[in-house]
């Protein structure tokens, strides 16, 4: 009697959740969305002109726009990697496995 | 017929000058001015008369008011109960100014790079402030992960440091460049239907099209404006929990 009772309620609560988890899907789904549209292009924006700084400053144009427009545009990619990965845009963050 | 960008120009209502910068009152700015008016006055008069049971015009401010102090709570964590207010001005600011530039004749300040690049950077300046006072050197650990092996530092900490620098650029360019391109498209269907009327036979007809669209994107930009709002509140919160607590 009481194993089904357990079962019923772990079936409820299983079926709770479920349906919990899909709603805050959906909720932040349109704001996570609008947000990586501009990582891209903020990397690229920042790194280019990083790199046209260095350059103006040490003379060795075009050396550094070439390396920091690389860089910037894979600070954009490993941005929306982060995001999208559930990680959210905490700088900094690498792996979530080694701190459990 | 008006070009559709020409809603986005900036007239000067009064022109003023101090140490030789241009500091002219302009239509941006009393947009500025009204979006503080108008919510003040809706906050405030939505709880002047208040009871224990609200009626719509309270209820609705005490909605705004849990929202953001839910979102405070749930992304800054401990410690970010003395910027709720702070945060709470930002989003009444930009929800405001979103939502006045959708009444007809307005201006929608938000659509200018310079107003939300400069609330950008207040926030970014701000937040790494508050990171240096609170955590003085150790702040600099922020732009290496733990648990990277060590050879790869000379690659990961430049592009943590552009992560980082990319902040206020993405926030800004988020809000103006949602606000400017559906006000634009809104003008361009707008004025299709204007187009396609003055013509003839089949294209008259086919004029209620862009009237079905212009009202859908209508309704579109209402979301936008309430949406751009809490992203840009939510992320200054989230900012303000990386300052705060370091990973």
């Amino acid at each position: 009697m009481n194993k089904e009772l357990d079962k019923k309620i772990d079936l409820a609560l299983s079926k709770k959740n479920v349906s919990i988890n899909k709603k805050s899907v959906d909720k932040s789904f349109l704001s996570t969305l609008s947000r990586v549209a501009t990582e891209l292009v903020a990397g690229l924006i920042i790194g280019t002109g990083l790199g046209l700084l260095i350059d103006n400053w040490l003379e060795t144009k075009p050396l550094f726009l070439i390396i920091f427009f690389f860089l910037g545009a894979f600070a954009g990619i490993y941005n929306l990697w982060r995001q999208l990965s559930g990680n959210g845009l905490k700088i900094g963050y690498f792996d979530k496995g080694k701190k459990n | 017929m008006k070009s559709p960008v020409e809603q986005f120009t900036i007239k000067t209502l009064v022109p003023l000058e101090a140490f030789g910068y241009d500091i002219s009152f302009t239509n941006a700015s009393l947009f500025m001015v009204l979006s503080v008016i108008v919510s003040s006055l809706f906050l405030y008069l939505g709880i002047k008369k208040s009871s224990l049971i609200p009626n719509r015009f309270q209820s609705s401010v005490e909605l705004l008011y849990e929202f953001v102090s839910n979102m405070v709570k749930e992304n800054v964590g401990t410690g970010g109960k003395r910027y709720f207010p702070f945060i709470f001005s930002l989003f009444m600011f930009i929800l405001f100014g979103n939502l006045l530039g959708m009444i007809p004749y307005s201006y929608t300040f938000t659509s200018q790079i310079i107003v939300t690049i400069t609330l950008a950077l207040i926030i970014f300046i701000g937040v790494t402030l508050i990171a240096l006072i609170k955590h003085k050197l150790k702040f600099f650990t922020f732009f290496f992960p733990s648990g990277v092996p060590i050879a790869l530092a000379p690659l990961l900490i430049p592009i943590e440091i552009i992560s980082y620098l990319m902040r206020p650029v993405s926030l800004s360019v988020r809000l103006f460049a949602n606000m400017l391109a559906g006000h634009t498209m809104m003008k361009v269907f707008a004025g299709l239907i204007i187009m396609m009327t003055s013509a003839s036979g089949v294209l008259k007809a086919g004029a209620v099209l862009p009237l079905l669209a212009v009202i859908g994107l209508t309704g579109l930009e209402f979301l936008v404006a309430a949406l751009q709002a809490y992203v840009f509140s939510i992320l200054t919160c989230m900012y303000l929990h990386d300052a705060l607590h370091l990973h």
